[in-house]
């Protein structure tokens, strides 16, 4: 029996959104369309060993560990109180301004973003150290549970960033070039939520008392506390872009020196290690079992040629190519509100690549729109993760306030996908510049 | 993602008595819960014992890394340690897979299978995780088959020469007792396995 590729293809999308719908987890729904789908178009001997080499592949690849490698890095930090210190150096910078705390809050989470590669762990680690200061000084939780929920998804801006990594597994592009690309527009990002903040406490001061001055003197010695932060991303991160480690090295430096610095500050003890090497293994084990089974669904949306034909049809239509990106976009923003960021985009991106280079984007670029927008989607409801995991500490807080609170980052996130739409170059500067010292 | 939400913060107390610690934390660790049948707690022993396993190979893979960039440093990379992370990184995830399975620790969209009243959502769940019972049953089996063709062709690792086929097979180890954690799960839907 002759079965056309798309037809099937198309089926094959349908089968996937009602194994997603009725909750499946998306890494077997993936690796079952696909095999199922495989087996219809070639052989079912064909698919089923095709399982076992894309799983025994993504599984055994060296360049994977890069993944279990700075997770484990960024749990360390967690549990050994790294957070605790940063936010202790931003508050003395900035605690005296209206809002300071809720600005400090967002300095923390970006200076954690760069040791930690997820939202919802920089969320969970700031809402522990930021929320009970904010309720002491009278803060609106609202702004108070907002901040640490939007402020934590920089960390996926950041690098290190564990979504930017599964997008370089995806497209092959350079781990390296979209780290550096993340770089810029997290610093905007992270500004413009300061901004935001200030303006919504300069208009309404009750929202965020200022705390209590601090000396010239204090501040900068309290500039100890980002000490080795600042020690850990310029060797790990830093020692990437000279090209000195991979990418894999350089996540193991960091979790190996992560540890020492933690035991050597008498924070970390072996029953912390171990807890933060079970979390490490579950979140590794999430997000791999995701990559192998986008591995097994990309063979089959290969056979069906869906994804090349979307991209002719798109490219042939009478529109800019902006608006169609728009659109994707848009598709982004609103299935995250459904969908697990990372899920997402293993799901979508070798759907949305072709569109995408057919019509002249870049890819780095790309991948940072696509973070930018999956940012946005952790702090949507129904199912915004980062809102989830502050509302999972901060019980007597609705979930709802949580949410109201995330409306002005939602916003300034939004502003931060326009300004990126018209000046592509917040993406694709650092990685250019890096590229022509190399040469 | 699904991540953890536990509370931050470093304890300075930690280093203290600290292996005497781990070893109560581990053996309460295995301890099955009360009222489990033998079944259950042999299991929850397989379970736990793949995830020390996986945890202790991460351990591993970190620090091969870390000695191998040091020792090219001093001008003698450490021989091998491609090969040998690659090796750990099988028993990493494989090891953790029927950890995380068991902890419901998979990404899924749960927001409208909330919305169903609770048989159904039983009923689903259970169709669901059949599904995946299957998958993983195939994975398990085909992996064997993989191992055996690596081990009749002698593939072996490009820089130790350490034989391939036994990677495939401890995936087959991991999918089977992801098996016994969904089948478990199945017979016994209100009764969890391990703790997070």
């Amino acid at each position: 029996m002759n079965l056309d590729p798309q037809i099937v293809g198309l089926l094959g999308f349908v089968v996937l959104l009602v194994l997603l719908v009725s909750g499946m987890p998306v890494a077997f729904a993936m690796a079952l369309v696909g095999v199922v789908g495989f087996a219809l178009l070639r052989s079912p001997e064909a698919a089923m060993s095709l399982l076992a080499i894309d799983f025994y592949d993504t599984l055994s690849r060296q360049s994977f560990t890069v993944i279990p490698l700075f997770v484990l890095m960024g749990q360390v930090a967690f549990h050994a109180g790294i957070s605790r210190r940063l936010f202790a150096t931003a508050y003395t910078w900035m605690g005296a301004l209206p809002g300071g705390l809720a600005m400090a809050t967002v300095g923390a989470c970006t200076a954690f973003g760069a040791i930690c590669g997820s939202g919802p762990a920089t969320s969970a680690t700031m809402a522990a150290v930021a929320l009970p200061e904010m309720k002491r000084y009278k803060y609106d939780m609202a702004l108070a549970t907002g901040t640490v929920a939007s402020g934590g998804t920089l960390g996926m801006m950041i690098p290190p960033s564990v979504v930017f990594i599964c997008y370089a597994i995806l497209t092959q592009e350079s781990v390296g070039d979209l780290f550096l690309a993340g770089v810029l527009p997290g610093l905007v990002t992270g500004g413009l939520f300061c901004l935001a903040i200030y303006a919504l406490c300069a208009r309404r001061p009750a929202m965020g008392p200022a705390g209590p001055r601090t000396t010239i003197g204090q501040k900068f010695a309290a500039l100890t506390g980002a000490g080795e932060t600042l020690v850990l991303f310029a060797a790990v991160i830093g020692g990437m872009f000279v090209g000195f480690f991979t990418p894999t090295e350089a996540a193991a430096i960091g979790a190996g020196v992560t540890i020492l610095i933690a035991f050597a500050r008498r924070q970390l003890g072996p029953r912390l290690l171990w807890r933060a090497v079970y979390e490490t293994l579950r979140t590794s084990c999430m997000v791999l079992i995701i990559v192998a089974g986008a591995m097994v669904f990309g063979r089959f949306l290969a056979i069906t040629s869906i994804p090349f034909e979307l991209a002719k049809w798109l490219s042939s239509l009478p529109l800019p190519g902006w608006t169609i990106i728009g659109v994707i976009i848009l598709f982004y923003l609103f299935a995250g509100c459904f969908v697990d960021a990372l899920a997402l985009l293993l799901l979508t991106v070798p759907i949305f690549q072709p569109v995408v280079t057919g019509l002249g984007y870049d890819l780095v670029w790309f991948g940072v729109m696509i973070v930018l927008v999956t940012q946005m989607g952790t702090i949507t409801p129904p199912v915004g993760v980062c809102a989830y995991v502050v509302n999972g500490i901060e019980r007597d807080v609705p979930l709802q306030t949580v949410f109201k609170g995330c409306l002005p980052f939602l916003a300034v996130l939004i502003l931060a996908a326009v300004l990126l739409m018209l000046v592509p170059g917040l993406a694709t500067w650092l990685p250019e510049w890096s590229a022509r010292l190399a040469r | 993602m699904a991540e953890h939400n536990g509370s931050a913060g470093g304890n300075p107390q930690a280093t203290a008595g600290a292996p005497a610690r781990l070893t109560g934390a581990v053996r309460s660790a295995f301890a099955s819960p009360p009222g489990a049948g033998p079944v259950t707690a042999a299991i929850r022993i397989l379970v736990l014992a793949l995830a020390v396993l996986g945890g202790l190979s991460l351990l591993g893979m970190t620090l091969i890394t870390c000695l191998d960039v040091v020792l090219r440093v001093l001008g003698r990379p450490l021989v091998g340690a491609y090969d040998l992370v690659g090796a750990l990184a099988v028993l990493t995830i494989g090891g953790a897979l029927p950890y995380t399975t068991a902890l419901k620790g998979h990404v899924s969209v749960e927001f409208f299978l909330h919305k169903l009243s609770r048989p159904w959502r039983r009923g689903v769940t259970a169709v669901a995780d059949v599904l995946i019972l299957a998958l993983v049953a195939v994975l398990a089996w085909e992996c064997v088959d993989y191992g055996i063709g690596l081990r009749q062709r002698g593939e072996v690792s490009p820089t130790l020469q350490m034989p391939l086929f036994w990677m495939p097979w401890a995936i087959t180890a991991s999918a089977g007792v992801t098996a016994l954690v969904l089948v478990h799960g199945l017979l016994r839907p209100n009764r969890e396995l391990v703790k997070p």
